[in-house]
């Protein structure tokens, strides 16, 4: 700071001084006034100098300015308000200064002064001239008595006429200039001896026939009078001589004379430097004003800087910590109130630095709970949907995805709508969970099947209310989950369970039923009339019969219900197809069979016996089924599907009779279902559960152009094929 | 001191006014002889004032002409070189009382001559008869060497009081001067 300023206040002192010797070489040249032009200029340079300095301090404000550098505006404003108020006293002074001096020295000169010299001047002439007049009128007497006065006789007379009129001197002059003889006052006062030649003016004044005379300043105080008149010579022809009279002023005149003189002249002098004394104090005072408006505007700048530097520190502060930088600590460098100010502040931003800390520490927190959730969602076998308040899809996990048979990451931020057109077999899903939502209820929950190329499929939708900000509704979130096996375990169990009871409840009777029946057949048989015993004997049989049908059915039974061990081993279903449907070709049977094998089909890890029974059930069905069709046909078709989650053989039987009736379509599987006169109704039963025993998958319906198809899906890979789990009980 | 400052304060005057129109002092005659180390000047000067000086020296304000006598050695590859300079000044000054022009000669020193009218003492101001000026240096001539005498006459503005010095500076018509002459001498 200290470096900044000392240059400076050298300078302004410099100027101060040059100024004050510019004053003071005005007031008195005598005192400085052979430097008064160096000063000028010195202090022209110094103002220059002093401009110079405020140019470049105004042109780095302007930058500032430009550039938007923090504080600039506030410093502009402050500089323009100490400019303001240093520059418009210094101008009132400066011309109030101005107009004083200028009257001041215009006072100085008084009228009835300058007549009284002009008079002393005026007078002092007309002695000088009363005097002149005297002595040309002896020079004159002199010059006629000297006539005739030439060679020896000139020296003589001309002392003796010195001597009669009382003339410092007399001297003679030939017509060219030549002294002919002088006389001379006994030397006083060191006078040369030397005669004092006239000029050549005066010559020439001469030669035209005039007289001269004159009064000449006589070294740095004399005055003396010269006359200088013609002597006309009596011979004709000869040129004029000239004298000339020298006469110094008495000392008295001369006294006064010379006071005259020197009052006039000062006075004149004083008077005509009026003019150049005003442009000197002028200049002297402007320059005064000048480098004192310098001197504030410098200031200005230096104290507007100063005074913005801590507020500039404070914004640019400010500025870091609204972009996020909270380790700004500024240097307090005063104790007034701007130190408190940036004390303050340096505490501000340590508190929110700490402050700041604990946020992030928390968000740190938050992320890990919330990747712990996310990875939790992302194993979680249920499928997971988040809804916010307007019923937009927020957050969605894989198992929802692969449930529902979606991508849901296109529908993202929007309502699940989109799936109405994208997925028509989800509008049952949609619809259940738009009418979940638009109820009030905190907790809802319900099944919703859903049918489509897989097979029916029954999802169980729990959906709950989400808390969201002072009590407002915050979205839902749905949490759903495919129990299509779970039900179809249960109803498997269930129908086990019948089958079980129904071998042991109606296969125990049979026995004595038959047994009995058969002994009254031998008991009564011979005993009974011909005709009676007809009668027995057709009694007899049909209970027997009946009996038998009912064992098989109830065998039947416990053989759907009693899970059989796999006997996996490679299998090829095209050859397998082959084998059945030659079977079926050879029966009397209008059907005629189209068949599709895939000839690339690879071997299927599967039981063979149980694959071959799936295909029995099928073709029986469909034959039972083309029954009363004419030109039954039947299309047998394998191939192989890859797919993300694994690859599989499908097989698929179609035929063109009546189709399934729609009454019985969602439960074709189902034991007991069946729209034929005879049969077990366990069919599609058996062929569902030897399916799933591969972990395949089996699914039916109507072709839209009439007629039946029915799909078998069984996966390729062998680890895939595990024995049932009914099964792996038992044994265990 | 005093003609460095002249010098600074001219360049800024030149800067500032238009060049003065036709300078009123003029060269009529010169004639420099440099002998057995003196230079021996005899120069006419015509020298006719402006208005304005004219005025301030009825005013009575001493007017000061200087005659600028340089020798100097004449260098093609440099500015030449000054080997001794003289300035020749004269005052002229009006005595009310006796209505006389007083012709002062300061260097070289002589007595004061007084003239009834303005014109006779201006001559008498312009006349530099026979002006012996002994050579400032004692260094020899170099042989096949040029040596120039320069010379310049004008009105010194450093003489006039310090308060007319600014705007005399300015002024073109306080600016007075015949210019630089130049001769070859032969040392």
């Amino acid at each position: 700071m200290l470096r900044r300023v000392s240059p400076l206040a050298v300078l302004a002192g410099l100027l101060a001084v040059s100024l004050g010797m510019m004053a003071a070489a005005i007031q008195n040249s005598a005192r400085y006034g052979n430097v008064y032009s160096l000063l000028l200029i010195v202090n022209v340079l110094g103002v220059t100098v002093l401009s110079a300095l405020i140019l470049l301090g105004v042109r780095r404000l302007v930058r500032q300015h430009r550039a938007r550098v923090v504080g600039s505006r506030l410093t502009w404003r402050l500089f323009g308000m100490f400019v303001l108020l240093s520059v418009i006293p210094v101008l009132f002074v400066y011309a109030f200064s101005v107009q004083a001096f200028n009257r001041g020295i215009d006072n100085w000169f008084d009228v009835r002064i300058e007549q009284a010299i002009d008079s002393a001047l005026a007078l002092g002439r007309t002695a000088l001239d009363t005097t002149k007049e005297d002595l040309a009128k002896k020079a004159r007497d002199i010059a006629a008595e000297l006539d005739s006065a030439s060679g020896r006789s000139l020296l003589p007379a001309l002392n003796g006429l010195r001597e009669h009129y009382g003339v410092f001197e007399l001297t003679l002059f030939a017509a060219d200039g030549k002294v002919l003889a002088s006389s001379t006052q006994e030397a006083v006062h060191g006078r040369k001896l030397v005669p004092d030649r006239p000029g050549e003016a005066v010559l020439a004044q001469l030669r035209q026939g005039q007289i001269y005379s004159g009064i000449e300043p006589l070294g740095e105080s004399g005055l003396q009078l010269r006359v200088v008149v013609p002597v006309v010579s009596r011979k004709v022809g000869e040129a004029p001589r000239l004298l000339q009279v020298l006469e110094p002023l008495p000392e008295r005149y001369a006294r006064l004379g010379r006071d005259v003189q020197a009052a006039f002249a000062e006075y004149q002098k004083l008077f005509y430097l009026r003019g150049p004394l005003k442009f000197g104090f002028l200049l002297t005072l402007s320059l005064v004003a000048l480098a004192t408006l310098l001197f504030a505007v410098w200031a200005s700048i230096y104290a507007a800087r100063r005074l913005v530097s801590p507020v500039r520190d404070l914004a640019e502060g400010t500025q870091a910590m609204a972009q996020g930088d909270y380790s700004k600590q500024l240097p307090v460098q005063t104790s007034d109130e701007f130190g408190i100010l940036v004390q303050s502040f340096n505490d501000m931003t340590r508190r929110v630095r700490r402050a700041q800390a604990e946020i992030q520490r928390g968000q740190r927190a938050a992320e890990i709970q919330r990747a712990y959730l996310e990875t939790v969602l992302t194993h979680l076998s249920s499928g997971v949907l988040t809804f916010d308040a307007r019923g937009n899809l927020r957050t969605h996990n894989a198992a929802a995805g692969q449930i529902l048979g979606v991508d849901l990451a296109a529908g993202m931020g929007r309502p699940l709508d989109w799936l109405l057109d994208a997925e028509p077999r989800l509008a049952a899903f949609v619809h259940a969970l738009r009418d979940a939502m638009a109820q009030a209820k905190a907790e809802w929950q319900g099944e919703i099947a859903l049918s489509g190329e897989g097979g029916r499929r029954v999802l169980i939708v729990r959906s709950t209310a989400l808390p969201g900000l002072r009590g407002r509704h915050g979205g839902r979130v749905v949490v759903f989950d495919d129990i299509t096996a779970l039900i179809q375990a249960q109803r498997d169990a269930a129908w086990a369970e019948v089958a079980r009871r129904l071998a042991h409840e109606i296969k125990n009777p049979l026995t004595p039923i038959q047994l009995s029946a058969e002994r009254i057949r031998h008991k009564c048989m011979d005993v009974l009339p011909d005709e009676a015993r007809a009668t027995l004997d057709r009694a007899t049989h049909t209970i027997a019969q009946q009996v038998e049908a009912m064992k098989s059915m109830v065998n039947a039974f416990s053989e759907y219900a009693r899970p059989q061990p796999l006997h996996i081993q490679p299998v090829n279903l095209n050859q397998l197809v082959l084998d059945v449907v030659e079977l079926y070709k050879g029966r009397v049977n209008p059907v005629r069979y189209a068949l599709e094998l895939e000839p690339a089909l690879p071997a299927l890890p599967a039981d063979a016996g149980r694959l071959r029974q799936v295909l029995h059930n099928l073709l029986a069905n469909a034959a039972d089924a083309l029954a009363a069709t004419t030109d039954p046909q039947m299309q047998i078709g394998t191939r192989r599907v890859d797919e993300p989650h694994g690859a599989f053989v499908e097989l698929t039987v179609r035929d063109n009779g009546p189709g399934f009736a729609p009454s019985v379509v969602d439960h074709l599987f189902e034991p007991y279902v069946t729209t034929k006169d005879r049969g077990t109704g366990l069919g599609l039963a058996i062929v569902k559960k030897i399916v799933e025993e591969h972990n395949g998958l089996v699914w039916a319906g109507n072709l839209k152009d009439g007629g039946a198809t029915l799909t078998i899906r069984l996966p390729i890979v062998e680890a895939a094929v595990a024995a049932p789990p009914a099964a792996r009980g038992r044994n265990a | 001191m005093r003609r460095l400052a002249g010098i600074l304060i001219l360049s800024m005057g030149v800067a500032l006014a238009p060049p003065a129109g036709a300078a009123e002092f003029r060269l009529q005659q010169a004639t420099p002889l440099l002998h057995e180390r003196i230079l021996h000047l005899n120069t006419v000067l015509d020298l006719k004032l402006s208005p304005r000086a004219e005025e301030a020296l009825h005013k009575g304000i001493p007017l000061e002409i200087v005659a600028e006598v340089n020798v100097v050695q004449h260098r093609w590859w440099w500015t030449n070189k000054v080997v001794s300079d003289w300035d020749v000044r004269r005052r002229l000054l009006f005595h009310a009382l006796s209505r006389q022009y007083v012709v002062t000669s300061v260097y070289p020193s002589a007595a004061p001559q007084s003239f009834g009218s303005l014109d006779q003492a201006l001559i008498q101001l312009g006349r530099l008869d026979d002006v012996k000026l002994q050579l400032t240096s004692r260094k020899q001539f170099y042989p096949d060497t040029r040596y120039l005498v320069t010379l310049r006459a004008r009105l010194d503005i450093e003489a006039l009081p310090a308060l007319m010095r600014p705007l005399a500076y300015v002024t073109p018509s306080w600016r007075l001067s015949t210019g630089w002459h130049q001769w070859p001498v032969q040392p």
